[in-house]
């Protein structure tokens, strides 16, 4: 069963998921997400707490609601994401990780960027 | 607290439980289960889980009010049983039946039941219609159970202990269930259970028996709202255990970890990170386990 | 409503067939089987006709006494079977009254399965009876009994059968109630302490009061269930030895009807309406107790 640590609440756990799904394309943009029944069911999640993580969402504006039809991913949804993440990796990640690397005297030239890309 | 009867499906006011004269299993309860939602009643053993729900029921009688689905749940047993679903404790099916002579009977006794529905469930399960029930692992016996009970369509489904004796795929086939089936937004299920970290992530709401006692009744929304967990570096514990919190604990690579009912001290709020406070430790927090307190005391 | 109650009773033969069908069958099927090896005693000075009625009669009787029997002894175990095997908790979360399901299993078991009992028996009396003219008198006896009449004759005296079941449970009722009830409070300690408390009350007026209420009061129920089965079988047999005196048969019904009218004036009894007041008391005590069944 999927587990759920305790960073956030369970909600926001489930909207960060989905929030990396629609980064990775799942679904495209201007597509219908799963609904309700079918994404509680799918993580075995109440589904007032998996409306909760949509409305998280929707408040980000990744997603919308069009009426009668469920949850549709906004156009520019991915970008919009993209950039945020990058955002909060540069604020509050990289100082953190680029100390340790200083710390450990690790250079650019030992990261082997190239590789994997 | 809502007046209008469709709204709670079931209301309490100072409910009061008594067993023989003097022992008193469930004091002064008083709460209210609105329709659409998954209840988790937490309690270690003898705490009145059973107790309440066999009240609900009409199976013990009681003092203060209780109205179930409209109706009292003593005097209006054979009306209220029509239209819920209830699993006691233990997994208590006749042994010398078949499970379809038990369809047959249950569609004869419970006007509500599907023995169509009955049979869609049985087959997520391995156990066949001719199958007796005495030839039946425990665990099998509590799938049947589980799916005769859940074919009945009921508004409200009282469940005591309901996986216990089943293994962690048969215990994920029956939350499935309990989600496709039945959080519609009409129905309510409360459910009683020792496996508070699974089925967490279902509730809705939850509410917690202490000896007795209703500690906490609370929506699992507000529960981000009103307690607050910290993480902190373990050399702070001292400072932090002079606030008086709910719990203290250690976390796993060497953080510690405190609940505050409400806010932190000012002073504290900054020195550790805001975590979740899960049902597993605030039922840590707010119950007292009677192994434990029996060995201290 | 009835569709409960009628699931209750369907919910009795699923639980118990097996046995009933094998106490039922097997004692007729056993006689059967060794009928052609021993010596049937005592029906050689009655004619062909005379043998049949007897084997159909007495087989009907047969079954049914040994149905009822076991029924009488089972009745005890039944007041708490629910609780023993812990389906308790299953049935009483289903929405069935508790009067519904005490009642359909003492109806079941008390009334309805010994009336099937007599009438197993009297179905397969016919095959008996021919085995014993046949045993008796050779196929050429078989061939003289007038096998239509005979079973005229007998059908009468199986009605009364079955009225005087019914009329009997009535009688029968307080002491089979009396000792569920025992059995419900007192488990294994129902029956004797039952047995003990009569007794020993019996005899302590008895002997020392000089009261015999207690041995009249339940000498009249037995006697008032003995009158409701079978009022008088002196007639019943003065008519069947005429028939073999004159070797025609004889309309029963007259008698029946007669035997009949016997037993029902009997009802108009205080023993019987007494009786059957403490049974009410007995299934009210019963249903107290599974109301209270924590």
């Amino acid at each position: 069963m999927p587990t759920w640590n305790d960073s956030a609440p369970i909600y926001q756990q489930l909207a960060d998921r989905l929030a990396v799904q629609l980064l990775d394309g799942s679904p495209p943009e201007g597509d219908a997400l799963p609904s309700v029944r079918q994404l509680a069911s799918t993580y075995l999640i109440n589904p007032l707490t998996v409306s909760r993580a949509l409305q998280a969402l929707v408040d980000n504006g990744l997603i919308e609601s069009r009426r009668g039809m469920g949850m549709y991913v906004t156009a520019g949804a991915r970008l919009r994401l993209l950039h945020s993440e990058r955002e909060q990796f540069l604020q509050k990640e990289w100082p953190t990780l680029r100390a340790k690397l200083q710390r450990l005297g690790l250079g650019a030239n030992d990261l082997k960027w190239e590789q994997n890309q | 607290m809502s007046t209008t009867a469709t709204a709670n499906l079931i209301e309490a006011k100072d409910l009061t439980l008594r067993y023989g004269r003097s022992k008193v299993a469930l004091e002064r309860a008083s709460f209210s289960i609105p329709k659409g939602r998954v209840v988790g009643l937490l309690g270690h053993n003898g705490a009145g889980k059973t107790s309440l729900m066999k009240a609900l029921v009409g199976l013990l009688p009681g003092e203060g009010e209780l109205s179930v689905l409209g109706l009292d749940p003593r005097r209006q047993r054979g009306a209220l049983l029509e239209q819920l679903c209830y699993i006691p404790d233990v997994a208590v099916l006749p042994r010398w039946a078949k499970v379809s002579e038990l369809m047959t009977l249950m569609s004869g006794l419970q006007p509500r039941f599907s023995a169509q529905r009955a049979r869609d469930l049985l087959k997520r399960t391995s156990v066949a219609e001719g199958d007796r029930v005495k030839n039946l692992s425990k665990g099998m016996v509590v799938q049947v159970h589980l799916a005769l009970i859940a074919a009945i369509d009921a508004r409200l489904m009282i469940l005591d202990e309901p996986t216990l004796g089943l293994d962690v795929i048969s215990r994920k086939g029956f939350y499935e269930m309990l989600i496709d089936e039945w959080c519609d937004g009409e129905r309510s299920v409360l459910i009683s259970t020792h496996q508070v970290e699974e089925v967490e992530s279902l509730l809705s709401d939850v509410m917690m028996l202490d000896e007795g006692r209703l500690v906490l009744n609370i929506s699992l929304e507000d529960i981000d709202q009103r307690f607050t967990a910290l993480s902190h570096d373990a050399t702070l514990a001292d400072e932090f255990a002079a606030a008086h919190p709910l719990l203290r604990y250690r976390q796993s690579g060497g953080r510690s970890a405190v609940i505050f009912d409400g806010a932190p001290p000012a002073a504290l709020a900054g020195m550790g990170e805001r975590i979740r406070p899960s049902l597993v430790d605030l039922f840590m927090a707010l119950t007292r386990n009677p192994a434990l307190h029996s060995k201290s005391a | 409503m009835s569709t409960r109650f009628n699931t209750l009773i369907l919910r009795e033969w699923m639980q118990h067939k097996r046995g009933w069908l094998i106490t039922m069958l097997a004692p007729p099927a056993i006689f059967l089987a060794l009928l052609p090896f021993g010596q049937v005693e005592g029906i050689s000075e009655h004619g062909p006709l005379g043998v049949a009625l007897l084997g159909l009669l007495i087989c009907t009787a047969a079954v049914f006494g040994i149905s009822y029997a076991a029924a009488l002894f089972q009745l005890p175990g039944l007041a708490r079977r629910d609780q023993q095997d812990r389906s308790i908790e299953f049935w009483l979360s289903l929405p069935a009254s508790h009067s519904e399901s005490i009642g359909a299993t003492v109806l079941m078991h008390a009334l309805l399965v010994p009336l099937a009992a007599a009438l197993v028996g009297f179905a397969f009396g016919g095959l008996i009876a021919s085995g014993l003219v046949i045993k008796t008198g050779g196929l050429s006896s078989w061939a003289a009994v007038p096998w239509f009449s005979a079973i005229g004759i007998a059908i009468p005296v199986l009605l009364r059968g079955l009225l005087g079941i019914v009329l009997m449970s009535l009688w029968l009722a307080p002491l089979m109630l009396i000792v569920m009830t025992a059995s419900a409070w007192l488990k294994r300690w129902g029956v004797p302490a039952v047995g003990i408390a009569v007794g020993v009350s019996g005899l302590v007026l008895d002997k020392i009061y000089g009261l015999r209420i207690v041995w009249e009061v339940l000498g009249a129920q037995f006697e008032g269930a003995g009158n409701a089965l079978l009022a008088s079988p002196e007639s019943l047999g003065q008519q069947m030895q005429q028939m073999e005196r004159t070797g025609t048969p004889l309309s029963t019904l007259a008698w029946a009807r007669e035997d009949a009218q016997l037993a029902l004036q009997s009802l108009a009894s205080p023993h019987l309406i007494g009786g059957l007041l403490v049974a009410a008391g007995c299934f009210a005590l019963l249903v107290y107790k599974r109301n209270h069944n924590h």
